[in-house]
């Protein structure tokens, strides 16, 4: 049993080695071979399920990571389903604020709003009875303030945001690279109520602070530098939006892989820039392959897909009136001729 | 002596529990939101 366990956590180490060196296939077989090692019990104390649900929430990092969000569920799921089953106390209950956390923004990310609403909300009873640490409240707060934001409930969003504002600055102070997520999600909120130049001082604080870490997260910064390059996007500013997208489209891609849901969202992005640029057929491509992607990984009513598809029939449209455009002269010519 | 190794089995299985919490995901950790791109049109 003790030896079982002790192979199951050298596994999962050697698991998480792997995913750092982006052998993902390998990470994802050692990890799921420690959690078969790991006897599946339930009930009793934290302890007693801690290795277990250690490894089922690298199982889930790793899902998520990939955009395997069945991955994710299945892991994620046992994970809630473990920790509900154990003795509630301190590290039970972050640890379960954790696990519905993640729950509800992964339902969040494939579009099932009230879900992802019932599983966060329930992570922040928790956080608030018990009650847990300021950075367990902050982490409600802010997967709630995403949710308002996709909602379109831009107040809530915005109040959900002070409230992790004011939780975190009270933890690290209002310097730390821990409040980079924040900032990054408060440029994201002022781009989806259009308020595109309000959004770049938050978008640049994020990637400010993010790079004063000990040890600066590439793809989180990835993540900053291609919400910047949106909002210059937007800004019509395409010079500099199409250098960032760039980069962050190379980073997803030397990490993931061209077929990876962040390299879509990049295509979106720059299919945008390609067109007002006039490269028509550049733009159609861009497109084209974000929504093969999208449609992969989210399934074909997912509301981004949709957007897509409405994004690329706008352009068709565009293309034929610029067609008929070009061509009414000579037609009236011929006539009047 | 058996003691000993069972206690030197103790601390290392303790040692890697810590390691891998320490590596694993944060607790509770902030999540970035989705992305920017354009609305539909």
């Amino acid at each position: 049993m003790i030896v079982d366990t002790l192979r199951a956590r050298i596994q999962h180490v050697r698991a998480l080695g792997l995913w750092d060196k982006a052998d993902d296939r390998a990470a994802i077989e050692l990890a799921t071979a420690a959690l078969n090692s790991l006897p599946a019990r339930s009930g009793g104390t934290y302890r007693r399920i801690r290795d277990r649900l250690d490894v089922l929430l690298t199982l889930a990092t790793f899902g998520t990571g990939l955009a395997d969000h069945a991955m994710a569920e299945r892991r994620l799921l046992e994970a809630v389903s473990l920790l509900r089953s154990a003795r509630s106390g301190r590290a039970r209950d972050a640890r379960l604020c954790e696990a519905l956390i993640r729950y509800g923004n992964l339902n969040r990310l494939t579009a099932r709003h009230d879900e992802a609403l019932e599983s966060l909300h329930e992570a922040l009873q928790i956080a608030q009875q018990r009650p847990l640490s300021r950075q367990v409240l902050a982490g409600c707060h802010n997967a709630l303030g995403i949710l308002a934001r996709d909602e379109a409930r831009y107040a809530d969003a915005k109040t959900h945001y002070c409230q992790t504002q004011g939780a975190l600055e009270a933890c690290y102070g209002k310097d730390s690279p821990m409040l980079a997520s924040l900032h990054h999600n408060l440029a994201g909120l002022a781009y989806a109520q259009h308020r595109f130049i309000e959004a770049e001082a938050p978008a640049r604080r994020a990637l400010s602070l993010r790079s004063r870490a000990a040890n600066p997260d590439l793809l989180a910064i990835a993540a900053d530098t291609s919400v910047l390059g949106a909002i210059f996007a937007a800004q019509g500013r395409h010079e500099e939006a199409e250098t960032l997208l760039n980069d962050a489209l190379e980073t997803w891609r030397c990490r993931f892989g061209p077929q990876h849901y962040e390299v879509a969202v990049q295509l979106h992005n720059l299919a945008m820039i390609q067109e007002a640029r006039g490269d028509g057929a550049a733009a159609e491509q861009s497109l084209l392959t974000a929504l093969q992607i999208k449609r992969r990984t989210l399934g074909d009513c997912h509301p981004e897909v949709e957007a897509l598809l409405s994004n690329l029939s706008a352009m068709h449209e565009r293309d034929i009136c610029k067609s008929a455009n070009s061509s009414q002269p000579q037609t009236n010519h011929s006539v009047a001729g | 002596m058996y003691r000993k190794i069972w206690g030197i089995v103790l601390v290392v299985a303790g040692a890697f529990g810590m390691a891998v919490a320490t590596a694993g995901p944060a607790a509770a950790g902030l999540y970035l939101g989705n992305h920017c791109e354009p609305t539909a049109r």
